[in-house]
């Protein structure tokens, strides 16, 4: 094997036998085991409450009547024109998180300038950096169980809702935008002569714009799902008449609202995906 | 012992690959197939191990007609048939060791598969198969870690670990320079003489063809335009290989 | 009776606004001719289009939903109210939010696993690159799509149902919206992978389980337990919720509190929720940088 003729190779050092190479092996398996042994602890300690207490005496029922919902739906509520309707209530969802989600991001524009640090000195940028983790921390039914106190139930609670909650994502995600500004184009625009509002209109904005309507646009899509979850505390929409319908039990009007609801997710999801990739690519 | 009898292949999209191909090779030859890109060089490796079908005639290989071969027995047959690529094909991130080990996988028992434990005898022979293409102090290197010829090296030691008796070889000095290149066509040379493996080659630097095997075959739209020894070939003849076009060396690209 | 009135004739309005913004747009592309003869077409902006559109969306919007921003500004005192309570927590019940913060965490420890479990070989088959079966990945596709519209609350609630209140059922919600995230999350990066290693291990003669287990893991492997932590940290949080549908954990707690109106109580509950929050996200910071 040490044929080589005054090679680079022979001087660095004497040639590994096969031997000697099984012998240098990284012996990773200690590192391993004790990463599984980790994880089955973990995993054996959150099983050890959680015991199968068996169906409730009505569990079956409800399964199989969810199931049947689904596939024999009430199509007179599907398809009704009234207030109680599931096109109706689709549209009264829809409102809601639009007005949720305008407001919102309205609102996080001030505070996620306020909480950059490439705008801020740091003390205050991570003051109001807390503010909004405060924000986000609050789930949003809680927030709604505090809001109806001054709304009232109904759509309007899960407006002020939904604003407030998505201040918190919004914010977040603008904040990444604003710290990732290219300030260059502020320089040019600075030897030109500019004034402050202008750099700011000319240099600033357009950078911005793109990113935060496509944040706008990735938020709506989750204060659609999160407006009929917020229905179950009363706030409006498609959730309250489905939770209505699950407590008493009528399975058809159940299977109808899955379907709307389904039917509201995918549309949306289909067209936010669409515009998304649009704003990324064109304008 | 590789036959082709008018084998022809049409792909889905109407594309007639390889039309009336007829080839005999026997055990241990070092064979270099040299044509444009399109020509049909691919096809040919691909029809061998089955990861292409042929729509007409047979492809034999050892006395078994290759499209016979379903399912198990398919997988058995591609063991003893190795084959290397021009982008290596490695496993980035796993240590050149790993990457040879999985050569052993498709005789493995499915929970040794599932987590990955090998036993001495086969990481020692994986070792050898390191050494025997000489890079066996970077055993324990990640594959992306490795030069690109330090890679194709690893990508032949997986090869030999499956001990075939045909490796065939798609493009595999493309992505090298012209030093790394020779080496490794250096040891295909030293592999196909110690241990009589059959090597079909593709190549495109016919210069590099011409020195390193015993038998050239020019493919040209489908079809075999030359079949014989290096030293026989004519520049007339390569011409006709390369339909007129300048015949590419590894000195001009 | 004056509201819909009014509002009818701004919709009338607005509308009215609308045509003629489209008018305008559809035009053909204005051509400006410059002095050297040379022209050029200047497409006709849909700004316009799009402003009227966005104020007539948001008219219909506070229509529908009855929204006034003057009950805000009126009982807007309440909230603040509310708010002052919650930010004086009361340190004498953190006793009593231990257990149900327990549970909450082995809870979405235990769905998180088992979701993520299941989804990695339901990715694989739904993968267009490795199983070529068109049928099962369109098929998988719409099952796991339909699970991911449903709300995790409307899932809890059926679970909460089917199973009896507890951390069961809650663990059960858990499991199958990871499912559903996670599986998609994961057939999106296998479609990405380098094919090259897994057509190597193919030639070499193994079959389609152990080619995508020896070549495409090792590359997914990390992209992988990233969506699992991901899904873990909004677990934490969504499992605290769950109570209120009777699920188990801490939403129970937080439900109690409301109903109480002890928002004293209430903000101890969000604190403690907050600081684990706040630590699974560093822990899991912490262990992505360590992945890659």
């Amino acid at each position: 094997m040490k044929k080589k003729n005054g090679s680079v190779l022979e001087t660095l050092d004497h040639k590994l036998t096969v031997a000697e190479a099984y012998a240098l092996r990284p012996r990773k398996w200690v590192l391993y085991t004790v990463i599984v042994l980790i994880l089955a602890t973990l995993v054996g300690w959150s099983g050890s409450d959680v015991h199968f207490s068996g169906l409730t005496s009505t569990g079956s029922s409800v399964a199989r009547g969810v199931v049947s919902g689904i596939f024999h739906p009430d199509t007179s509520l599907m398809f009704g024109t009234g207030e109680t309707d599931v096109p109706y209530l689709l549209l009264q969802t829809i409102a809601i998180a639009i007005l949720g989600t305008l407001f919102g991001s309205i609102l996080a524009v001030p505070f996620a300038f306020l909480a950059s640090t490439n705008i801020m000195p740091r003390p205050i940028a991570y003051a109001f950096r807390v503010v909004i983790l405060l924000i986000r921390t609050i789930p949003s039914l809680v927030w709604a169980l505090m809001w109806i106190r001054v709304t009232g139930p109904g759509a309007a609670c899960g407006v002020i809702t939904q604003s407030v909650c998505s201040i918190g994502m919004i914010s977040k995600m603008y904040i990444t935008a604003i710290e990732d500004l290219d300030t260059k184009i502020l320089e040019s625009l600075d030897a030109m002569g500019c004034t402050p509002f202008q750099k700011i209109r000319y240099g600033v904005i357009p950078q911005l714009t793109a990113s935060f309507i496509s944040t706008t646009i990735y938020r709506f899509d989750i204060n659609l799902k999160d407006a009929t979850t917020l229905g179950i505390v009363a706030a409006g929409g498609i959730g309250s008449s489905l939770m209505q319908c699950l407590n008493s039990r009528r399975w058809a009007m159940v299977g109808s609202f899955v379907w709307g609801l389904m039917l509201l997710v995918v549309v949306i999801e289909f067209f936010s995906t669409k515009i998304r990739t649009r704003l990324a690519h064109g304008e | 012992m590789i036959e082709f009898k008018n084998v022809y292949k049409t792909y889905p999209n109407g594309f007639t690959a390889l039309k009336d191909v007829n080839l005999q090779i026997p055990q241990g030859e070092f064979v270099a197939i040299i044509g444009l890109s399109g020509a049909g060089k691919s096809t040919i490796l691909r029809c061998i191990n089955r990861m292409h079908d042929a729509t007409k005639g047979q492809v034999i290989v050892d006395d078994v007609d290759v499209s016979t071969l379903k399912g198990a027995a398919l997988r058995k047959f591609r063991r003893k048939v190795g084959m290397i690529f021009q982008s290596f094909n490695l496993v980035s991130r796993s240590t050149a060791l790993k990457t040879v080990l999985t050569a052993d996988v498709p005789e493995m028992p499915f929970w040794r598969v599932l987590l990955g434990i090998f036993t001495k005898e086969q990481k020692m022979r994986a070792l050898e198969s390191l050494d025997k293409v000489g890079i066996l102090d970077k055993a324990y290197t990640r594959c992306d870690q490795l030069s690109g010829g330090q890679q194709q090296r690893v990508a032949l030691a997986r090869t030999l670990n499956q001990n075939p008796s045909i490796i065939l070889a798609d493009e595999p000095v493309a992505s090298l320079d012209p030093i790394t290149a020779k080496q490794v066509m250096a040891d295909f040379v030293r592999i196909n003489k110690e241990y009589n493996i059959s090597i079909l080659l593709n190549i495109h630097h016919v210069d590099l063809a011409l020195k390193y095997c015993d038998r050239v075959i020019g493919v040209r739209a489908g079809k075999i335009v030359f079949d014989g020894p290096a030293s026989t070939i004519t520049q007339a003849q390569l011409d006709e290989v390369y339909n007129g076009t300048a015949v590419p060396t590894m000195d001009k690209g | 009776m004056a509201n819909i009135f009014t509002y009818k004739h701004l919709l009338i309005g607005e509308l009215l606004v609308l045509a003629v913004a489209l008018v305008l747009t559809l035009r053909k592309p204005e051509v400006i001719t410059t002095k050297s003869g040379n022209t050029v077409s200047r497409p006709r902006s849909p700004m316009g289009v799009i402003c009227t559109l966005l104020v007539l969306a948001i008219t219909w919007a506070l229509h529908m939903t009855g929204f006034q921003i003057s009950v805000i500004i009126q009982k807007g005192e309440k909230i603040v109210a509310i708010l002052e309570k919650l930010f004086r927590p009361k340190w004498e019940f953190f006793p009593k939010v231990i257990a149900p913060l327990v549970d909450t965490i082995k809870m979405s420890i235990l769905g998180t696993v088992i979701g993520c479990a299941a989804a990695l070989p339901i990715a694989v088959l739904a993968s267009s690159n490795i199983d070529h079966n068109k049928f099962v990945v369109s098929l998988l596709r719409v099952i796991l799509g339909l699970i991911r519209t449903l709300p995790t609350l409307i899932i809890a609630l059926v679970c909460a149902l089917i199973f009896s209140l507890g951390t069961f059922a809650g663990t059960v919600a858990i499991s199958i919206f990871t499912f559903g995230i996670v599986a998609k999350m994961l057939y999106e990066s296998i479609e990405t992978i380098d094919m090259g290693p897994f057509e190597a291990m193919e030639a070499l003669g193994a079959n389609k389980f152990q080619a995508f287990w020896s070549a495409g893991v090792p590359q997914i492997l990390p992209v992988y337990l990233s969506h699992c932590l991901y899904c873990f940290e909004m677990n934490v949080r969504a499992s605290a919720i769950l109570g209120y549908v009777g699920a188990g954990g801490l939403g129970i707690t937080i439900n109690e509190r409301i109903g109480w109106r002890d928002y004293n109580g209430l903000g101890m509950v969000l604190l403690t929720l907050l600081v684990v929050v706040v630590s699974i996200e560093f822990l899991s910071e912490f262990l992505r940088k360590k992945l890659s």
